[in-house]
């Protein structure tokens, strides 16, 4: 094949990449997940917690994050199902963020479990580090009602819970601002934390778990199905993997052969 | 004339009053000063809120104008009206928890959007063939380090070669944590230094006068 008729025509890249997306969907390989220490570390740390701790699962994204941390989210909450832990749900800095606590409740099915007493949602909060301080400082003063109108005084889990004081973790499952989340109610109230992130951003918390801010962080769509792969829970990010393994590839193949062609045009000019 | 300078004068005054309360509130714990502070900072969120119904407010005027004069392009600012316009409309009457406003979300808003950005698959493929070149030594650590990461996060990195994993941790927990970290702690000192001139009045770009 000439390489440099692909470099004039993409179309070329264009279909091998949709054969790719495409027929692992279809046809699924089954290409073995190995489990990183960096997630399993996230798990060890949900294990540590006894049960009834107070968790928080923040879920801040949108749309254009759903494939990456939608599957992250439903996995953590599995799990902290499974240790009967009190779940806080709260978006402090995506509006589209509700939907998705909705939707990530509805995957995992919530029917075993009591609201106001199991689990609560208060919904979104604009503001971003003003929502999260006040949020921090004080949750009844934030929220005085939650996300379906309800006063937080008739929620019997909110009764101790107050502030930050009474976390004892906080999952931020987001596309973005984790920095603002870390100097707003991490850093001043020592809430442990956790980071989900797209596998973009984690290059940039990577400095925060290594300080002790964070105990770990679930990187991605690879890092939600080594999750899944944990707590037995199959999803749709070990669905992903075979598609991911072989785009990585061909586009790492596709560097490669770039480079030979520019090599190669190099020499003969 | 002094007019204008009374205008900028106030808010800058308000802007540093509250700036000060609520540091004052960080570094000292008296009930008082707390309580006026969380106050403040509700207030905040309230404004915030605001500020996103100003964005649809300018957007409408915007589009609304075009469509009156009938401007070039009127047929799809009519569009843009019409589905915000019945996106408000039943997230306010109905709630964002009814079916209607999910079933308006995940059939029009969430397709469209995920399909845009499901298109830079294809151009970073393109991409990656026609444009990424080692032209010069640091083209080619980037490259390197680029594909150990991806063999690191992608699952068959650790089929071809057991190694790579291994690698691609080195690449993010040293050189990567070692240029993250000194861009953390730029950013932070240049927050401080920029939250300085806000507090101090030396930042008039705020109230629509030039810095200084």
């Amino acid at each position: 094949m000439d390489l440099r008729k692909v470099s004039k025509d993409p179309r070329i890249i264009y279909l091998i990449t949709f054969i790719l997306l495409g027929v692992p969907v279809l046809y699924p390989i089954g290409i073995p997940i190995p489990i990183s220490d960096i997630t399993r570390d996230v798990y060890n740390f949900i294990e540590t917690l006894p049960e009834g701790s107070v968790v928080v699962i923040g879920i801040d994204y949108g749309a254009v994050s759903v494939p990456e941390l939608q599957p992250q989210s439903e996995a953590l909450l599995e799990h902290a199902l499974m240790k009967n832990f009190k779940i806080l749900f709260i978006s402090l800095w995506n509006f589209e963020a509700p939907i998705y606590i909705e939707r990530t409740m509805k995957a995992v099915g919530m029917d075993d479990y009591e609201y106001g007493i199991d689990y609560v949602n208060l919904g979104y909060f604009p503001g971003e580090g003003r929502a999260m301080s006040s949020f921090a400082e004080d949750i009844h003063q934030l929220a005085k009602y939650d996300y379906y109108g309800t006063p937080i005084e008739q929620l019997q889990m909110m009764n101790d819970i107050t502030s930050a004081h009474d976390l004892n973790a906080y999952l931020s499952i987001a596309g973005s601002g984790h920095g603002q989340f870390i100097n707003m109610i991490q850093t001043p109230y020592n809430v442990p934390w956790i980071f989900g992130s797209e596998a973009v951003a984690a290059t940039g918390l990577i400095p925060y778990i290594a300080s002790g801010q964070a105990e770990g962080i679930i990187i991605g769509p690879r890092g939600a199905a080594e999750y899944e792969a944990i707590i037995g829970a199959i999803g749709s990010a070990t669905a992903q993997m075979d598609v991911q393994s072989l785009v990585h590839l061909m586009i790492i193949i596709a560097v490669i052969l770039g480079n030979i062609s520019y090599l190669m045009n190099k020499g003969e000019n | 004339m002094g007019e204008i300078k009374m205008r900028r004068k106030v808010p800058m005054v308000i802007l540093s009053a509250a700036g000060v309360w609520i540091i004052i509130d960080y570094l000292i714990s008296y009930p008082v000063i707390q309580q006026v502070s969380l106050t403040l900072r509700n207030w905040s969120v309230i404004i915030a809120g605001f500020t996103l119904m100003l964005g649809a407010i300018s957007t409408s005027i915007l589009h609304g104008k075009k469509i009156i004069s009938k401007e070039q392009g009127w047929g799809y600012s009519s569009i843009l009206m019409l589905v915000l316009l019945s996106t408000l409309i039943i997230g306010i009457v109905l709630t964002p928890t009814h079916p209607a406003y999910e079933f308006l979300y995940f059939n029009a808003f969430f397709p469209m959007t995920t399909t845009t950005y499901s298109l830079l698959c294809f151009f970073i493929a393109s991409a990656a063939y026609r444009a990424f070149r080692t032209r010069n030594v640091d083209a080619t650590i980037l490259l390197v380090s680029a594909i150990l990461v991806m063999l690191r996060n992608a699952p068959i990195g650790q089929v071809i070669w057991s190694g790579f994993p291994a690698i691609g941790d080195w690449v993010m927990l040293v050189p990567n944590l070692a240029g993250k970290r000194g861009i953390i702690i730029g950013v932070a000192l240049g927050s401080i230094y920029t939250g300085i001139r806000v507090l101090s009045g030396y930042e008039k770009g705020l109230t629509g006068g030039g810095g200084e």
